[in-house]
C-alpha cells in the first residue's frame, strides 16, 4: 500500500490534522486525537487517494508533490511522465495536468496560490501560472547553453520569504544553485561547499536569506546569502556533520529554531 | 539596471525583518575544513556502495520500484507527448501527418536521415509557415543543435524545397567552400516519412525581431554599416552565381550564434531563383518589392539590391521605409519619397504599368487635364481617384511614419539614437550624408543604374571612409537581363494581364506595353489559342466573365493588379483590338489561364508523381488549383470567385500571409481574411486531394489529365496504369457535366499550357516557379484571386520548366505538358496536347475541368473533391483555379521565406505579380505554378504514395 522507500513529507497541516504522502498516489490522511485515550496517541485514517493514472496496470510514480501554503486545497504533483499535476484535495479531483517538462520532473514547489515551480531530468527549472496554461518560463537550464547534455535536477526550494529566489540542486553535484526568477538563464550564485553531492536544502522560514543544505558529505550546511557574491565563492555560516550521509532534511515552518535531519536509520533534530 | 535598483530597494525591508540569525546551537561555525578528512573518506566510499537516496526517489524511481514490485513497470512511451505540431491529430500519411500535411512533431520526436544513419531529436519547434516547420534538433554525435527545415507531405512544397536544396548546395560548396559570404550553410537534407527535410546551422535571432526587441528604433549607424557590408557580401557572391535570393527582408536575415560580434546570415533561399530562369514574376515581400517586379518588368538580381536599400533604410529607421498597404500605396510612397518615377523604358516595357500608370495620350483626354502633367513625362501615376474608378475598389493606403517625406528629410531627421556630443554629431551627420548617398544608389527605380553589389561596396558608407562628395560607382559589365525567351514568358503573361485588366481602359493601355510581350507567348500558345482557346474564351466570357464579371466587380480589384485571368476575358476584347494574335490569343493565354487553373491542377497531379523523384518545381502548382476550386464556389459565391479563390489559394500561403500580417501589419485585413484563409485551407485541403488525383495519372502521362474530361475518362482509363488515374478521369467527366462553363476555362489554360511548354525548352536547373506562388501570396487579401489565376497561368508553365529540371519528376511534368505544348517529344505529351486541344474545342470548359476534377478524385478523399466541384460555378472555377495556382506558388515562396519565422508570410504577397506574368511567362512560370499546387494538394493525400515511389 505504502512505498516503503518514500518517506512521507509532511507538507502542511492545517485545523484537522492532515498528512499527505506521495508514492504511487498521493494518499491523504487525517490524524485524529484520541481524546479518550489517557496515553495521547492519535490514530491516523486514510481520507483519500488521488490517482490520476488512466492505465490501470501501471502508475506513473511521483517523485514529490508540494502543498500550497497560500491555497491549501491545491496540491501540486511531479512525476517521472513529464507531467505536474495540480489536485483540488477538496473535491479529490485533478484541477489541470500539465506536461511541463521534456524528461521526469522531479521536484516542485509553489510559489504563489497558482504559480508553482518546477526542476527536472531534462535539467531545466520552469515556472508555471496556472492562469496561462499554455506557457512556461524557464529560469534555469543546467550544462552549457546549447551544448553537451544537461545534468539533470533533482530538487528545488523556493524561498517563501522572498520569491524571488529559488535553489536547486543537480544530480551528482555538490553545487547548489540559486536562481532570482527575474533573471532567467543565469543563477546568481552558487554553493558549493558540499564535498559530496547534495541531497535536501531547504530555506529558513523565518528569513529571506538563509538556506540549509543538506549531503552527502554527512554535513548540513546553512549558508547565508550576501547581496553580491564574491569572487571566491559563498562560505557558509555554520555546519554540523552527522554519522553518515544525510539524506533528508526539513526545516519546520512551524518550529524555526529546528531543523530535521535524516541520515541512516537516525533522525535528528538540531536546533539553530 | 533598474531591475538592480529596484531590488535593492525590495532588499531595505527584508534586511530590517531580519532579525532572526541563526545561532551555533546544534551546528558548530563553519571552518574550511571541518573534521574534513575523515567524513570526507567515509562519504566518497559509501557514494561507490550506494546511490544517495535522492538519486534513487528520482532519477531511479522506477528502479525502486522495481525492488519493492518485481512486476512494475513503466514504459516512457506511456508518458504524455509534448505535441509541437498544431494541429497534433493525424489524418494523413498515415497518421504521421496532419491535416495541414505537416509530420507531427512532438519533443524528443526523431527524425532520421536513413542514408546516413544520422538522427535529428526533434527538442522545440522554431517556427512553422505554409512550406511545414522548422525544429530545432538535437544532433548528439556533435552534440549540436540544427535546425531543420520539415517541408509538407505536399508536392508542390517538397519541389520548392528541392530548388532551395539545389541552390544552396551551389552557394555552399561552389561558391562559398569557406563559409565567409554570410550565406546560411546547408547541412542536411534528407526524406522522412514522405518528408523533406533540410537541416541547418542553428541560427539566432532575426533583424526584425531585433528591430522589433528595440521598440522599432533604429539600430546605430555603426550597426547599419556593419551589417550593410555583410549583406553586401552575400549579395556579391549571389550576383556571382546568378541567384536571385527574391525575398531578401530583414526577417530573412538572422544573427549568427556564433562568437563573431554581430554575424549576420542570409537565410531563405526558397524563393530563390536564377537569374536566367526567373519564372515568377510575383516575387519579394511587399514592402521590398522593386519597382521592376511591382510593374511587371522582366528583372536581375538588382531586385534584391532594392530589397537591400530598403533593409539598410529600415534598419536605420526602425521601420519600413515603404510599408506600401498595397501595391499602389506601395508605389505611391516610392515615388513621394524617392521624388521620381520609373523611368519611361521601364514603364513602356512593364506589363503592369496600366495599373497604376495612364499614359500622356490617355492625359491628355482627361476632362480635367492639368498642364502639369507634361512635366512629369509620358506616364503619369494614377491619382487615389483614378485608380479606384479604373480598379472599382478603393486601393488600401497605409498609415505614414515619418514626417518628411523625401528620403533625405527622413534619414537627416531622424532623431539619434542616443545624445551625441559635438564631435560625434558632425560624425554622425556626415554619415547620415553618406548613407543617403548610399540609398540613393540602391533605391534606385532604374534597375540598370541600380548599384551592383560590388559598386555598392565600394561606397564610403560601407568602406567606412569620409564621405566627401557623391559616390560614383565604377562601371559595371553590361546587366544581364532575362534572356529573349524568358523574357517572352513573362512578357506575354503580362500582356494578357493588361488587357485581363478588366476596366477597359486598361485593356487599351495594356496593348502597347502587353503585345510585346504576348508575340512571344503567342508563338507558342498560337497553337493551342487559336483552337478552342478562342472558341472557350467566347463561352467563357459570355458565360463566365458575363457573369464572373458582374461577381468580380467586388474582386476587380484584385484583378486589376495581379490576376491575369480576370483581365483575360476583357482581354480578348481588347485583343481583338491587339494586332499581333488578333482576339484569340489573348483570349487563349486567358483562358489558358483560368483553365490552368483546372489544367494546371491537373498538371500539378502529374507532378506528383515526378516530384518524388526530383525535386522539380511543377508539383508545386497542384496545390493551388486545388484550393481554387473548393474555396470559391461555397464560400465566396460567385462574386467573390476571385477573393474566394485568393483566400483558397492562400490557404498553403495565404493563410501564412494572413498570419504574417497581423503580426507584422495589422492593418492588413487581419480578421476577416485570416478566417477566410482558415477556411480557405480546409478547402485547399481537400482540393489538394484533388490534385493529387490528378498526379496519379499524370504517371501515365498528360493525356489523362487533359483527356480528364470527357475524353479524359477514357483516356484515363487506358492510359492509366493507376487506378489513382482512372478515378480522377471517372471524376472528372462529372464535374465536366455540372460547370460547363467552368470546363471551357479549363481548356483555356490548357492552350495557355502549350506556350508553356514552348518556352519550357529552357527549364534550367533552377525552379523558377516560386515566382508565381510569390506573386500570388502577396495579395492574396486584395487581388490575390485575380493573381491567383494568372499564377495559374504560369504555373503551367513552371510545371513544365520544372520537370525538365528534374529527371524524374520532369517525365511527369513534361508529360503534362506535352499536352499543352506539343513540343515534347514524347508521344504522351502530343496526345496530351492534342486532347487538350480537343477538348477545348469539343466541350472546350470540361476538359480542364474534368482534369481537375479527377485530380480531386484520386485522393483517398474524393467525396471531398466531387462536392467542391460541382460547388464551383463554372465562371468560378476558372477564375479560382488560375487564383488558386498562384496561390500555391506564393505559399512555396513563402515557405522558403516562413521558414525560421512567420514573418516571412508577408512575401507572400509578390506572389500577385507573378500571377499576372504568368501568362506572359506562362510557359514557365505557369506550368510550374500548377505543378505545385496540385502537386501540393495532391500530396495530401495521393501525394503521399507518389512521394514513396519517387523516393
Amino acid at each position: 500500500m505504502f512505498n516503503p522507500t518514500h518517506h512521507n513529507n509532511n507538507a502542511s497541516a492545517t485545523d484537522p490534522l492532515f498528512l499527505a504522502s506521495s508514492g504511487d498516489y498521493i494518499r491523504i490522511w487525517e490524524i485524529q486525537h484520541n481524546s479518550n485515550s489517557s496515553n495521547g496517541c492519535s490514530s491516523i485514517t486514510q481520507k483519500s487517494v488521488l490517482d490520476n493514472s488512466k492505465c490501470s496496470e501501471l502508475c506513473s510514480p511521483l517523485t514529490s508533490f508540494d502543498w500550497n501554503p497560500m491555497e491549501p486545497r491545491r496540491i501540486g504533483t511531479s512525476s517521472i511522465d513529464t507531467t505536474c499535476t495540480v489536485w483540488d484535495v477538496e473535491r479529490g479531483i485533478v484541477e489541470m495536468q500539465l506536461i511541463a517538462h521534456d524528461k521526469e520532473v522531479h521536484d516542485i514547489a509553489w510559489g504563489e496560490s497558482s504559480v508553482f515551480a518546477s526542476a527536472s531530468a531534462d535539467g531545466s527549472v520552469r515556472i508555471f501560472d496556472l492562469r496561462d496554461k499554455e506557457h512556461s518560463t524557464i529560469i534555469y537550464e543546467s550544462g552549457d547553453s546549447s551544448l553537451s547534455q544537461s545534468t539533470p535536477l533533482l530538487r528545488l526550494a523556493w524561498n517563501k520569504q522572498d520569491l524571488r529566489y529559488i535553489a536547486a540542486t543537480l544530480m551528482d553535484s555538490s553545487r547548489i544553485v540559486v536562481l532570482d526568477i527575474r533573471f532567467p538563464v543565469m543563477p546568481v550564485m552558487e554553493l558549493s561547499r558540499h564535498r559530496g553531492s547534495v541531497n535536501a536544502i531547504a530555506w529558513a522560514p523565518q528569513s529571506s536569506r538563509h538556506i540549509c543544505s543538506a549531503g552527502d558529505d554527512s554535513q548540513a550546511l546553512i549558508w547565508e546569502l550576501p547581496a553580491v557574491a564574491g569572487p571566491s565563492g559563498v562560505d557558509p555560516v555554520l555546519a554540523y556533520t552527522a554519522e553518515s550521509e544525510i539524506n533528508q532534511m526539513q526545516w519546520s515552518p512551524l518550529q524555526p529554531d529546528w531543523i530535521a535531519i535524516a541520515f541512516a536509520s537516525k533522525l535528528q533534530l538540531l536546533k539553530v | 539596471m533598474e531591475e538592480a535598483s529596484t531590488a535593492a530597494k525590495e532588499d531595505e525591508p527584508h534586511l530590517k525583518k531580519q532579525t532572526w540569525k541563526p545561532t551555533p546551537k546544534a551546528f558548530h561555525l563553519y571552518s574550511v575544513a571541518p573534521n574534513g578528512d575523515s567524513s570526507e573518506k567515509s562519504g566518497a566510499l559509501r557514494v561507490v556502495v550506494r546511490k544517495p537516496l535522492v538519486l534513487r526517489l528520482t532519477t531511479d524511481l522506477v528502479e525502486t520500484y522495481k525492488i519493492c514490485n518485481p512486476t512494475f513497470k513503466y514504459s516512457e512511451a506511456l508518458n504524455p507527448k509534448r505535441y509541437l505540431t498544431s494541429p497534433s491529430v493525424g489524418v494523413l500519411n498515415d497518421g504521421y501527418d496532419n491535416a495541414n500535411s505537416d509530420l507531427i512533431l512532438s519533443v524528443n520526436y526523431v527524425l532520421v536521415n536513413a542514408a546516413k544513419q544520422q538522427r535529428y531529436i526533434v527538442k522545440d519547434l522554431l517556427g512553422h509557415g505554409t512550406f511545414g516547420q522548422v525544429a530545432k534538433c538535437w544532433v548528439s554525435e556533435t552534440n549540436s543543435y540544427v535546425a531543420v527545415k520539415i517541408i509538407k507531405n505536399q508536392p508542390a512544397f517538397f519541389q520548392q524545397a528541392k530548388v532551395e536544396v539545389n541552390i544552396l548546395s551551389v552557394l555552399n560548396e561552389k561558391y562559398d567552400p569557406e563559409d565567409n559570404h554570410h550565406i546560411v550553410r546547408m547541412l542536411d537534407y534528407f526524406v522522412f516519412q514522405r518528408h523533406l527535410c533540410i537541416s541547418f546551422e542553428l541560427l539566432e535571432t532575426n533583424l526584425y525581431e531585433l528591430i522589433k526587441m528595440n521598440q522599432f528604433r533604429g539600430l546605430s549607424l555603426g550597426i547599419v554599416q556593419l551589417f550593410s557590408r555583410q549583406i553586401l557580401r552575400a549579395l556579391i557572391l549571389m550576383k556571382e552565381a546568378g541567384i536571385i535570393h527574391c525575398d531578401l527582408k530583414p526577417e530573412n536575415i538572422l544573427l549568427c550564434a556564433s562568437v563573431k560580434p554581430a554575424e549576420i546570415k542570409i537565410i531563405d533561399f526558397g524563393s530563390a531563383c536564377s537569374e536566367h530562369r526567373p519564372i515568377y514574376s510575383y516575387i519579394q515581400s511587399r514592402y521590398y518589392r522593386s519597382p521592376e517586379v511591382l510593374l511587371g518588368h522582366q528583372y536581375t538580381t538588382a531586385i534584391d539590391m532594392w530589397s537591400f536599400g530598403c533593409i539598410v533604410a529600415e534598419l536605420f529607421l526602425g521601420l519600413p521605409l515603404f510599408p506600401g498597404a498595397s501595391e499602389y500605396d506601395l508605389l505611391r510612397r516610392m515615388i513621394k519619397i524617392l521624388g521620381a518615377q520609373p523611368p519611361d523604358h521601364l514603364l513602356n516595357e512593364a506589363k503592369y504599368t496600366d495599373k497604376f500608370f495612364k499614359r500622356a495620350g490617355d492625359i491628355l483626354d482627361v476632362e480635367n487635364n492639368e498642364t502639369s502633367f507634361s512635366s512629369i513625362g509620358s506616364f503619369q501615376v494614377l491619382t487615389e481617384e483614378e485608380f479606384e474608378a479604373r480598379d472599382l475598389k478603393r486601393p488600401l493606403i497605409g498609415k505614414e511614419y515619418f514626417n518628411h517625406m523625401k528620403l533625405e528629410e527622413i534619414v537627416t531627421n531622424y532623431p539619434p539614437s542616443k545624445r551625441l556630443t559635438e564631435e560625434e554629431m558632425s560624425k554622425d551627420k556626415s554619415t547620415r550624408l553618406a548613407m543617403i548617398d548610399f540609398l540613393r544608389g540602391l533605391i534606385e527605380f532604374d534597375p540598370s543604374k541600380r548599384w551592383s553589389p560590388l559598386q555598392a561596396s565600394g561606397h564610403p558608407f560601407v568602406t567606412g571612409e569620409p564621405f566627401t562628395c557623391p559616390y560614383k560607382p565604377p562601371p559595371e559589365t553590361t546587366r544581364m537581363f532575362v534572356t529573349p525567351n524568358f523574357k517572352v514568358d513573362h512578357r506575354p503573361a503580362a500582356g494578357h494581364w493588361i488587357p485581363a485588366g478588366f476596366s477597359p481602359q486598361v485593356s487599351s493601355m495594356n496593348r502597347g506595353p502587353a503585345h510585346n510581350s504576348l508575340h512571344f507567348q503567342m508563338v507558342p500558345y498560337s497553337h493551342a489559342g487559336s483552337y478552342g482557346s478562342l472558341g472557350s474564351h467566347g463561352s467563357y466570357n459570355e458565360g463566365g466573365l458575363g457573369s464572373s464579371c458582374g461577381s468580380y466587380g467586388d474582386d476587380s480589384s484584385l484583378y486589376g493588379y495581379y490576376s491575369p485571368a480576370g483581365p483575360s476575358g476583357l482581354t480578348i476584347h481588347a485583343q481583338g483590338a491587339i494586332p499581333i494574335f488578333g482576339a484569340s490569343p489573348d483570349a487563349r493565354r486567358r483562358t489558358s489561364q483560368f483553365s490552368h487553373g483546372n489544367g494546371l491542377g491537373v498538371g500539378s497531379t502529374a507532378n506528383f508523381g515526378p516530384m518524388s523523384l526530383g525535386a522539380s518545381p511543377s508539383q508545386f502548382t497542384p496545390p493551388s488549383n486545388i484550393q481554387v476550386s473548393s474555396g470559391s464556389p461555397g464560400k465566396y459565391g460567385p462574386s467573390s470567385p476571385a477573393r474566394g479563390s485568393g483566400v483558397h489559394g492562400s490557404p498553403l500561403g495565404k493563410v501564412a500571409v494572413v498570419g504574417q500580417f497581423n503580426k507584422r501589419r495589422s492593418w492588413v485585413h487581419p480578421g476577416s481574411f485570416s478566417t477566410q484563409a482558415q477556411e480557405n485551407n480546409s478547402s485547399s485541403l481537400r482540393q489538394g486531394n484533388f490534385t493529387d488525383t490528378a498526379s496519379c495519372s499524370y504517371p501515365e502521362g498528360n493525356a489523362r489529365p487533359h483527356g480528364g474530361s470527357p475524353r479524359g475518362g477514357a483516356q484515363s482509363n487506358t492510359n492509366m496504369p493507376n487506378w489513382r488515374q482512372h478515378r480522377g478521369g471517372v471524376r472528372f467527366n462529372s464535374v465536366s457535366s455540372s460547370n460547363a462553363v467552368q470546363q471551357t476555362t479549363g481548356s483555356f489554360s490548357f492552350s495557355d499550357d502549350k506556350p508553356d511548354s514552348s518556352s519550357i525548352p529552357d527549364p534550367g536547373d533552377w525552379d523558377p516557379n516560386y515566382s508565381d506562388e510569390l506573386l500570388l501570396q502577396e495579395d492574396v487579401s486584395d487581388t490575390s484571386s485575380l493573381t491567383s489565376d494568372f499564377a495559374n497561368g504560369m504555373r503551367l508553365g513552371h510545371s513544365l520548366n520544372s520537370g525538365v529540371a528534374t529527371a524524374g519528376v520532369a517525365r511527369q511534368y513534361r508529360a503534362s505538358y506535352s499536352v499543352h505544348s506539343g513540343y515534347h517529344p514524347s508521344s504522351q505529351r502530343v496526345t496530351g496536347a492534342i486532347q487538350g486541344y480537343s477538348n477545348s474545342d469539343v466541350g472546350s470548359p470540361p476538359s480542364a475541368h474534368d482534369l481537375h476534377v479527377g485530380f480531386g478524385r484520386p485522393p483517398s478523399k474524393p467525396s471531398h473533391l466531387m462536392p467542391h466541384f460541382s460547388q464551383n460555378s463554372p465562371s468560378r472555377f476558372g477564375h479560382q483555379h488560375g487564383l488558386r495556382p498562384n496561390y500555391a506558388p506564393s505559399t512555396f515562396v513563402h515557405v522558403g521565406s516562413d521558414w525560421m519565422y512567420p514573418n516571412f508570410h508577408p512575401p507572400l504577397p509578390n506572389c500577385n505579380a507573378a500571377g499576372p506574368r504568368s501568362p506572359g511567362s506562362s510557359t514557365f512560370s505557369n506550368s510550374v505554378p500548377w505543378g505545385r499546387r496540385s502537386g501540393l494538394p495532391v500530396a495530401s493525400i495521393p501525394p503521399m504514395s507518389h512521394a514513396r515511389k519517387d523516393y
